[in-house]
């Protein structure tokens, strides 16, 4: 590994890139300043890949609170950060390699790189194209295509008529170049319609689901759906764009979980580690234990960041769900 | 290990500073480096010394120390559990710099995994809110900026520069 350009003493240089792979993607960009090699190092595609495997798909989630972006350490909450500040009220509907997906009430895509705090948005359209609906519902995906190497945006948007009940699923595709500088810029190629391929009602339970929402966990693409009667199940989609390959991963039924949330969602992960995953549960997140099949709920989020006020928050909902 | 299964064998280390050391065998055997010329050598006796020439004594003795610790922590199921973080805490607590880059020089030449990850994983946490100034100085890093250069690509992230510790 003996690379003259680098010029340090000491220490081979394949330690130190596994020395640098450890470590923040702040202190990464004070490093760039070490020499021209480190500097066009931590910009190079390659390595910006490799942190990315090692630090944060292994360390992170991140969880939207209060106009704030946080990351937390995987699967747990413990050293939560806040990253970002957000205009408006956002919501992370997806996050893959070095990307974040972010949406606002208006449903404007922008992508976030961790590495470098860039919130970049898509050029993507307000869906607007059915003027006569009276009631629409919209889902948003984000995923890694590995077959094509490109991202994609998905939305479904659901449309209601007044006269019969009809249903639409569009799907767009968003395509970003794989070869460029990750991390300090985000090159948007250009966003081209295609033919809804699998987001066809797969299952006749399908059809009562008034919540639908795509995610993907452990790499696989899943949907949640949540009933009136207060079931959400969530199902993953085994073997990509194999309609059969269907099935209900985890359901849960609301009332057994807790009674204080209006809106239960596993939360994207970049990667998803043993059993246990983060469930979004109106307004707490929660770790949700598939094997167990249980609900932890004794710590949560924001205990973890030790804010007082929402601590006693969480202990006054703990003790209502102890009166149950 | 011998057919009366009594003896825990030793294996005999010697050092680029002349120092021997015996070592029980599962913990040489972390060392990849003598694992190996012991499966290319089966017939070696007993009493080989394996020389080691890149690595002097005292950061071996450090590493015997780690590696000991860590196989017996794996014998007892130990591995992972908080007794583990509690050990490798106050290991690394009183190791200086300079102690500390010997030990990951000689694990790594000794090419001993789980080490390297947990001294990368230490130095990387030692590193993480120093300035530009110290890690050079740490890693021996030539600057080959001019201070205008420099100074362009630090205001690009100003904001990383926020929160640094003292030198």
């Amino acid at each position: 590994m003996a690379n003259p350009k680098y010029k340090t003493s000491g220490i081979p240089l394949d330690l130190i890139y596994n020395i640098l792979y450890k470590l923040p993607a702040k202190t990464l960009l004070r490093f760039r300043c070490l020499s021209k090699p480190f500097c066009s190092l931590i910009a190079s595609p390659d390595f910006i890949k490799l942190h990315f495997s090692h630090y944060i798909s292994s360390r992170l989630n991140f969880i939207v609170k209060d106009l704030s972006l946080y990351s937390s350490e995987l699967n747990s909450f413990d050293n939560i950060i806040q990253l970002n500040d957000l205009r408006e009220e956002t919501k992370v509907f997806g996050s893959c390699k070095s990307f974040l997906a972010l949406s606002d009430p208006h449903l404007d895509i922008s992508l976030f790189n961790p590495l470098n705090g860039i919130l970049f948005e898509l050029p993507f359209p307000r869906e607007d194209f059915h003027g006569d609906c009276v009631s629409r519902v919209a889902f948003l995906g984000f995923g890694y295509d590995h077959v094509n190497d490109h991202y994609k945006v998905v939305r479904i948007v659901r449309f209601r008529f007044e006269h019969g009940d009809g249903s639409w699923f569009t799907d767009y595709e968003v395509k970003i170049e794989e070869d460029m500088e990750f991390l300090f810029q985000v090159v948007y190629t250009g966003y081209f319609l295609v033919v809804p391929i699998w987001v066809q009602p797969y299952n006749p339970d399908f059809e009562k689901d008034d919540v639908l929402e795509l995610v993907v966990l452990m790499g696989r693409l899943c949907l949640v759906s949540m009933y009136d009667e207060g079931i959400l199940d969530v199902w993953m989609m085994k073997e990509y764009r194999v309609k059969e390959s269907w099935f209900k991963l985890i359901s849960i039924d609301r009332s057994n979980t807790t009674n204080s949330f209006s809106f239960l969602n596993p939360l994207p992960c970049s990667e998803w580690r043993g059993d246990e995953f983060i469930l979004e549960v109106g307004e707490e997140h929660v770790l949700y234990n598939l094997k167990r099949e249980s609900v932890k709920t004794e710590k949560s989020f924001f205990q973890a960041e030790g804010e007082k006020q929402e601590e006693e928050q969480e202990e006054s909902k703990e003790q209502k769900r102890k009166k149950r | 290990m011998s057919k009366l299964g009594q003896a825990k064998r030793i294996i005999f280390l010697k050092t680029a500073d002349g120092q021997l050391f015996e070592v029980d065998e599962p913990v040489a055997m972390e060392f990849e480096i003598v694992k190996s010329f012991f499966d290319e050598n089966e017939d070696a006796a007993d009493d080989t010394v394996v020389p080691l020439p890149n690595v002097s004594a005292e950061p071996l003795a450090g590493i015997i120390e780690f590696c000991k610790a860590h196989v017996e922590f794996r014998a007892n199921g130990a591995a992972g559990k908080d007794e583990v973080k509690k050990f490798n805490a106050e290991y690394i607590k009183e190791k200086s710099n300079e102690q500390l880059k010997e030990l990951i020089l000689a694990a790594n030449y000794l090419n001993i995994k789980e080490m390297l990850d947990f001294l990368t994983e230490t130095i990387a946490n030692r590193l993480k809110n120093k300035s530009v100034e110290y890690v050079r100085a740490f890693f021996g890093i030539e600057n080959d900026f001019t201070p205008q250069e420099e100074e362009a690509v630090r205001k690009e992230y100003e904001w990383a520069f926020e929160g640094v510790d003292e030198d």
